[in-house]
């Protein structure tokens, strides 16, 4: 992105992240509006759409959480849509990912990491809760047991959001660097150089459908795990 | 870009989870207890349907015992008419016979009378025109003793010739 200094977001007063995360929730809002416009029993169109992608997300969280699962649909339904949302955006033209910005992941990380402590609490209780960081050791391991348990609750908010992080901000930087080189390429006037501007035009189509791919797979990946945390925390730890 | 900006961090929290709120409330709330009423109605007609299918089931049962049982009820009842139709016909039958035989008797009996009647008659034209003859071969009157006994003589000989094969 910093190889193309005239787009929007070196000219806006704020980051664009916020711009491009308020987008995806315009997308959204007005596709979720299409969908629950008529409500109709036999379902179509977008409607069609949203009821496939809510029911599947419904489907894993009832698989991962089990019988709790119903409280969180909100969460998990919006994590997997927005971060997908988002993902897709660095495709388009002139647009970026908001998910290719830490702020953005991490801020997502947090939730998921808040939302699985907080209901985890609620759920079992605070000393039942704690407890099981303990793990069913011996008593002079217990305290190691709580150092690993603790060192692991706080890498998962920092996994689920470098992953997401890594993953898109590759995946935008590949498709800039590809754009870079046709733009360097193309208007040198050397005949190998533009010659070689055909190996990016060629292979750009193919990135962006990777793209693609690489879209659907991290939002699931981090909607999915986030299921697994927050499933792992409301369950009970007894068979630990 | 790899820096983390905690202003901006918290204001895409904030803005995840207004939209989270804002959109479950209008749209996917909605459409997320459509989708439950959809799936209840679509178990509870599957229900009704499977419950209807084990009423057919059962009433299926019922209406073929009881077709077997009208079968049987007419096919016993077919039997019965055919006994009874072939009694009947026995007794017609024997009836028959034995007025056919009591015809029979009473036939043979009048034609044996007939012609006991018709013999005598015979006889008697035949005794008559024998006196007759008698007389006219003889010339004269015959008195009634020998004209007794010639009436005599000569049925004896037709009672003879009678029984003769």
């Amino acid at each position: 992105m910093n190889a193309v200094p005239e787009a929007v977001e070196f000219h806006l007063p704020f980051d664009a992240s916020v711009l491009m995360s308020l987008l995806a929730v315009l997308i959204i809002g007005v596709f979720s509006w299409l969908s629950a416009r008529q409500m109709l029993q036999i379902p179509r169109g977008a409607q069609n759409v949203m009821e496939w992608i809510l029911e599947t997300v419904y489907h894993f969280a009832d698989e991962m959480v089990g019988p709790q699962a119903r409280q969180f649909y909100p969460l998990f339904a919006m994590l997997f849509v927005f971060i997908l949302i988002s993902n897709l955006m660095g495709l388009i033209p002139g647009l970026f990912s908001g998910t290719s910005r830490l702020s953005t992941t991490v801020g997502l990380a947090l939730i998921v990491f808040f939302s699985t402590h907080y209901f985890g609490i609620k759920e079992q209780g605070l000393w039942k809760y704690v407890k099981h960081w303990f793990g069913p050791v011996p008593v002079w391991l217990k305290p190691f047991m709580l150092v690993i348990e603790l060192i692991s609750e706080l890498a998962r908010p920092l996994s689920l959001s470098f992953r997401l992080f890594g993953n898109i901000l590759a995946k935008e930087i590949l498709l800039a660097v590809l754009a870079l080189l046709v733009i360097i390429f193309l208007p040198s006037g050397n005949t190998i150089q533009e010659l070689l501007s055909l190996v990016p035009i060629l292979l750009r189509p193919l990135i962006i459908l990777l793209g693609i791919l690489v879209s659907i797979i991290q939002a699931f990946v981090f909607t999915i795990l986030a299921m697994v945390y927050i499933g792992g925390a409301v369950r009970s730890h007894e068979g630990h | 870009m790899i820096e983390i900006h905690w202003p901006l961090l918290l204001t895409q929290i904030a803005t995840f989870l207004v939209a989270m709120f804002i959109i479950w409330k209008w749209f996917w709330g909605p459409l997320t207890r459509l989708l439950q009423q959809r799936s209840q109605k679509i178990a509870g007609d599957l229900e009704r349907a499977e419950q209807g299918r084990r009423e057919i089931d059962v009433l299926e049962a019922e209406y073929r015992q009881r077709l077997s049982q009208i079968e049987e009820q007419a096919r016993r009842q077919i039997n019965e008419a055919i006994q009874k139709g072939n009694q009947s016909k026995e007794e017609i039958l024997q009836e028959a016979r034995m007025e056919a035989q009591r015809i029979l008797e009473k036939t043979r009996m009048d034609l044996a009378l007939e012609r006991d009647r018709v013999v005598r008659e015979l006889r008697k034209q035949m005794a008559d025109l024998s006196l007759a003859a008698i007389e006219r071969l003889l010339g004269q009157g015959v008195d009634q003793k020998t004209q007794k006994r010639l009436l005599d003589d000569f049925m004896l000989e037709v009672e003879k010739a009678e029984k003769k094969p």
